[in-house]
């Protein structure tokens, strides 16, 4: 994408901007996580017939 | 002539590998403070006199080196970072050896190659009984491994090393956060340690739930997490994640195992920025492909069967176990003998599979890596396009890791070759269990996980590894954790090199 490369990874000025956007980065792994875990438990939940 | 290079080249490895013996001694002052608060004599004596024979033999390695500047040509620096773990293993296992726990010098180093390497299996007896500051020691090691033993040492350097970038790609690792190597290495402690201040924060919390008193609670807070974002699998019970009977325990355990399985490439574009990294990536694309899929297959399996016939019982039961399989880590909620005697054929090849594929290059995981899987899956598309398409059609595969980038003939023969090398390996590891198979009662099935599990660094264990097993097979099963964690070719060179010196002499 022409200009993507220039808005990549380009640091937040400032030790808290920079925290800031750390902490916004760890939860979006942590959601991106959570999303997986939802989708193996619809799976266990169709294996298992629906029961809980 | 040769041979005054050829001493020449080994006296500047041993610099390098001094350096991390030396790291590695200065450590143990961590296991040593806790032994120390805990009251634990003897482990401190223990430690005492491991951290005396590390740092002796530490300065006698940089000693031993040339003076002036310790350039390394690229076979040196892939043989230094390869012997760097072997020796660090020989003195980080003085302290284990020491405590009793341990049946032999060669258990002591099986349970430290398998910490390094954050594979997970132990021959520590009784280890409910174990020493706190032997238990941080081993977690601390695994924690360690994930990083990397080059990535430790260089995190102490203030300046520039002339071999440090040779030296860290001899570990398997070739990403660079930043342009200086020092500081990549220093923005992947960055992320370990923020995250590992949020997780055992996490997991204290839980435990302390859970019916743990906070000193205890918080202790198996810190180990759990070390073991679980190093994707090692250790714990400080001799029954695992088994022991402690707890669903959030489980739910957050694999939340912090699975983000510890992503590219560390991954974790800092995120951090920095570039959000959508996390769903364009062709890693993260491929684990949530595999991983739906084993899943899909072993619940299938373990339902239809009435292994557990609901879904919480799936989920952590089953699901636990293929996504602890899958990030290589090790952590389980069941003994090891249910494995083989409870999973039928199906679930144990989904695990097996799920094993040897393993979680992303650069990380803390092992196995073939997701990446390797994804290009290897292109590489075949891209063979059937060309049969498809008229003879003069050019056809691309293009990837995302990062940036975009295309998989051309050189990067795909790579891939394809390491994926064979780790079938190979673990082949053989199978080939020299089956000796032993009539003695032991091994199945071929519980020999394929076992050795999937050595080979992808994961640690889940069918009953096979135990401190009666041969030493043959010891050895090559250190033998494997170690050539799944170096990635093969560090290894080959080091040996490749240490055969020629012999043939010169």
């Amino acid at each position: 994408m022409p200009g993507e490369s220039s808005r990549k990874r380009r640091p937040p000025d400032g030790w808290r901007a920079r925290l800031r956007g750390d902490a916004i980065g760890m939860l979006v792994e942590i959601g991106a996580v959570v999303v997986m875990l939802a989708i193996g438990a619809a799976i266990a939940l169709v294996a298992a017939g629906g029961r809980l | 002539m040769a041979r005054a290079v050829k001493l020449r080249e080994l006296r500047i490895t041993s610099y390098y590998v001094g350096l991390v013996v030396l790291s590695l001694a200065g450590l143990m002052v961590i296991p040593l403070v806790v032994s120390v608060a805990r009251g634990e004599w003897s482990i401190v004596v223990d430690f005492l006199i491991s951290a005396g024979i590390g740092a002796s033999l530490g300065f006698l390695l940089i000693l031993a080196s040339p003076p002036g500047p310790k350039d390394l040509t690229w076979s040196q620096g892939m043989a230094a970072a390869a012997a760097a773990w072997l020796v660090g293993m020989l003195v980080a296992a003085v302290p284990y050896y020491l405590s009793g726990h341990w049946g032999s010098f060669l258990d002591a180093n099986f349970d430290v190659m398998s910490g390094f390497t954050t594979t997970g299996l132990s021959l520590a007896q009784d280890l409910d009984h174990l020493a706190d500051g032997l238990n941080m020691w081993r977690h601390f090691l695994t924690w360690l491994g994930g990083q990397g033993m080059v990535v430790l040492a260089l995190t102490f350097f203030v300046r520039g090393l002339p071999g440090a970038f040779k030296w860290y790609v001899g570990e398997a690792k070739d990403e660079r956060l930043m342009p200086n190597v020092i500081h990549t290495a220093r923005a992947i402690w960055y992320v370990s340690v923020a995250y590992l201040v949020v997780g055992t924060l996490v997991l204290w919390v839980v435990g302390v739930a859970d019916g743990l008193s906070a000193g205890r609670g918080f202790l198996h807070g810190l180990w759990i997490f070390m073991a679980a974002w190093s994707t090692g699998g250790f714990a400080p019970m001799f029954q695992n994640m088994l022991y402690y009977h707890s669903l959030a325990l489980e739910v957050f355990t694999v939340v912090f195992f699975v983000i510890g399985s992503f590219n560390f490439n991954l974790h800092w574009a995120v951090w920095r920025g570039d959000r959508r990294e996390i769903y364009r990536n062709l890693e993260v694309v491929v684990f949530l492909v595999t991983t739906t899929a084993f899943i899909a297959l072993a619940s299938w399996e373990l339902a239809s069967r009435g292994v557990y016939p609901t879904a919480v019982t799936l989920f952590r039961k089953g699901y636990y176990n293929i996504i602890s399989a899958h990030t290589t880590t090790g952590f389980a909620t069941i003994y090891a003998r249910q494995f083989a005697l409870e999973w039928g054929p199906m679930a144990m090849l989904a695990i097996t599979a799920a094993m040897l594929f393993g979680g992303s290059a650069s990380s803390t995981a092992g196995g073939f890596k997701a990446v390797r899987v994804g290009l290897a899956f292109k590489s075949i598309i891209a063979d059937i396009r060309k049969f498809l398409a008229p003879e003069s059609a050019v056809t691309v595969e293009r990837f995302h890791m990062g940036k975009e980038a295309t998989l051309d003939d050189r990067l795909a023969r790579t891939v394809l070759s390491i994926i064979a090398l780790y079938v190979l390996a673990w082949a053989s590891l199978v080939a020299i269990m089956s000796f032993f198979a009539p003695k032991f009662g091994w199945s071929m099935l519980a020999m394929m996980f076992e050795a999937a599990s050595v080979m992808g660094n994961v640690g889940l264990s069918a009953g096979v590894t135990v401190p009666a097993m041969p030493a043959l097979v010891k050895v090559a099963f250190i033998a494997g954790m170690w050539l799944g964690r170096l990635e093969f070719f560090s290894a080959f060179v080091l040996v490749g090199w240490l055969v020629r010196g012999w043939r010169r002499r």
